[in-house]
C-alpha cells in the first residue's frame, strides 16, 4: 500500500494536505456583489434609452432630417480628440507596490472619481504566513477575469455566461493623490485598461509586478 | 434565498467549495481568486436560488471557471502551486510531503476536463447525472471521461491500471446530494 491505491477519493484527500487558511473577505465580496447588482439594474433602463436613441437616430437618418445636429456632434467629438493628441507624453517610470494586502481593478484610467464600480478592491492577503505567491501577477489575472466575465458591468449590461474581449491592461502603483481622492491604499497596485503610457499620463509609476 | 443570509451561508460552505476548486485548478491561490468570482456571481443570483439548489448551482460555476482556468494555465505551460504551500516551513521534504506532491503532480497530468469529472465523482461524490449537469455534458461523456481520467491518474501515480480502482457508486435515492448539503447548511 502506498497511500494511493485506496481509490481516487483517498488520492484527492491526500492532495488537500497543507491546506492554507481561508483568506476570503466575505464582507468585501458581498459589497462587490451588491455593487455589481446595482450596476446591472441601472444598465437596463440605460440600455433601453440607448436603443431608443438608435431607433430615433435611424429614423432621422432615413428621413433626411436633423443633419445639422449630427454634424455638430461629430465636430465636437473630433475637436476633443485633436486636443488630447497634442499633449506631450508623460515620462514613464516604475515602482514596486509596497502595499501587498490590497489591490484594485479600475474601470477607466481615472484615479480621481469615486463613481460606483470605478474601482474594485481585491483582497489578496490571505491568512497564510507565506502569502499567496506572486500577488501582483495574480492581480492582473483577477482583473482580466473581471473584464472577461464583465463582473462589474464594465463591458455593458451584465449577462451571466457571456465572455468578452479583455482590453490591454497595465498595472500602476497608486500614489498619495489617488489615495487622498478616493480613499484607496497608497502604494497599492492597481490595474487599468491601457498601456504603460496610461500610468505615466496619470502621474503614476508602472508597477514592477515581479517585486 | 434571503440576501441577509448570504455571508453566513457562504462562510459556512467556502472551505469545501474552495477544496473542489483547488482540486480542479491545482493551485490554492487561484482557487481562492476563483472563489471570489464565484461568490460575486452567486450573490447576484442569490434571490433566485432555492436552498436545495445552492450546491448544484455553485458546483456548476466552480466547475466551469476552474476548468477554464486550468486549461489556460496548461496552455501557458505554468507550474502551479507548490511553492507557497511549502516555503518557509524550515523542514526537510519528508515522505509525507513528497507523497502530497506526487499526488498533486499526478493530478496535473490528468487533462482539466477529466480531472473535473474525477473530482466531482470521487471527491464530491456526485452521481453521474449530477456531474453531467454540473459540467453541462452528457452522462455518456461523464462515464467515458471518468474512465480515461482514472486511467491517466493511475498511470501518473505509478499504479497498475485497474478498471475497478474506483469504488462502485453507492446506491442512493434521487436527491441525496441536495439533502446532504441541506443538512450541512443547517449545520
Amino acid at each position: 500500500m502506498n497511500g494511493h491505491d485506496d481509490g481516487p477519493g483517498k488520492a484527492f484527500e491526500r492532495a488537500l494536505a497543507g491546506e492554507p487558511p481561508l483568506g476570503l473577505d466575505f464582507e468585501a465580496i458581498e459589497q462587490a456583489g451588491a455593487r455589481s447588482l446595482r450596476r446591472r439594474r441601472a444598465a437596463v433602463p440605460a440600455l433601453t434609452a440607448a436603443a431608443a436613441v438608435v431607433v430615433v437616430g435611424g429614423v432621422v437618418a432615413l428621413t433626411g432630417t436633423g443633419n445639422g445636429d449630427a454634424d455638430r456632434t461629430a465636430q465636437v467629438a473630433g475637436s476633443g480628440q485633436t486636443a488630447s493628441t497634442v499633449s506631450t507624453p508623460a515620462r514613464i517610470s516604475t515602482a514596486v507596490p509596497i502595499t501587498r494586502t490590497a489591490a484594485y481593478c479600475y474601470r477607466t484610467a481615472d484615479i480621481t472619481t469615486d463613481e460606483p464600480d470605478q474601482h474594485v478592491m481585491i483582497g489578496l492577503a490571505g491568512n497564510d504566513p507565506n502569502g499567496r505567491g506572486d500577488v501582483a501577477a495574480r492581480l492582473l489575472n483577477i482583473c482580466g477575469m473581471a473584464w472577461r466575465d464583465n463582473l462589474y458591468g464594465w463591458q455593458g449590461p451584465i449577462r451571466d455566461g457571456e465572455t468578452y474581449l479583455v482590453p490591454q491592461l497595465v498595472a500602476c502603483v497608486l500614489d498619495e493623490t489617488a489615495a487622498a481622492a478616493t480613499e484607496v491604499f497608497e502604494g497599492a497596485a492597481a490595474v487599468f485598461p491601457g498601456t504603460e503610457q496610461t500610468c505615466a499620463d496619470m502621474g503614476l509609476p508602472v508597477a514592477e509586478l515581479g517585486g | 434565498m434571503d440576501r441577509h443570509d448570504f455571508t453566513r451561508v457562504v462562510r459556512e460552505r467556502a472551505v469545501p467549495w474552495r477544496r473542489v476548486t483547488f482540486l480542479i485548478c491545482g493551485d490554492w491561490g487561484r482557487a481562492e481568486d476563483l472563489m471570489q468570482v464565484v461568490l460575486i456571481r452567486l450573490y447576484r443570483q442569490w434571490h433566485r436560488i432555492d436552498e436545495n439548489g445552492l450546491e448544484a448551482y455553485v458546483r456548476r460555476i466552480i466547475s466551469r471557471l476552474a476548468v477554464d482556468e486550468a486549461q489556460r494555465a496548461a496552455r501557458r505551460g505554468e507550474v502551479l502551486g507548490e511553492v507557497p504551500d511549502l516555503a518557509g516551513t524550515g523542514v526537510a521534504v519528508d515522505e509525507a510531503v513528497s507523497g502530497v506532491l506526487d499526488v498533486r503532480a499526478a493530478l496535473r497530468k490528468v487533462p482539466p476536463r477529466q480531472r473535473a469529472v474525477l473530482v466531482l465523482r470521487f471527491y464530491d461524490e456526485l452521481t453521474v447525472a449530477e456531474t453531467a449537469t454540473a459540467l453541462r455534458i452528457s452522462q455518456g461523456t461523464v462515464k467515458s471521461q471518468s474512465a480515461r481520467g482514472l486511467q491517466a491518474l493511475q498511470t501518473a501515480l505509478g499504479l497498475p491500471v485497474e478498471p475497478d480502482w474506483a469504488p462502485p457508486a453507492r446506491p442512493r435515492p434521487t436527491g441525496h446530494t441536495e439533502r446532504r448539503h441541506t443538512e450541512r447548511l443547517r449545520g
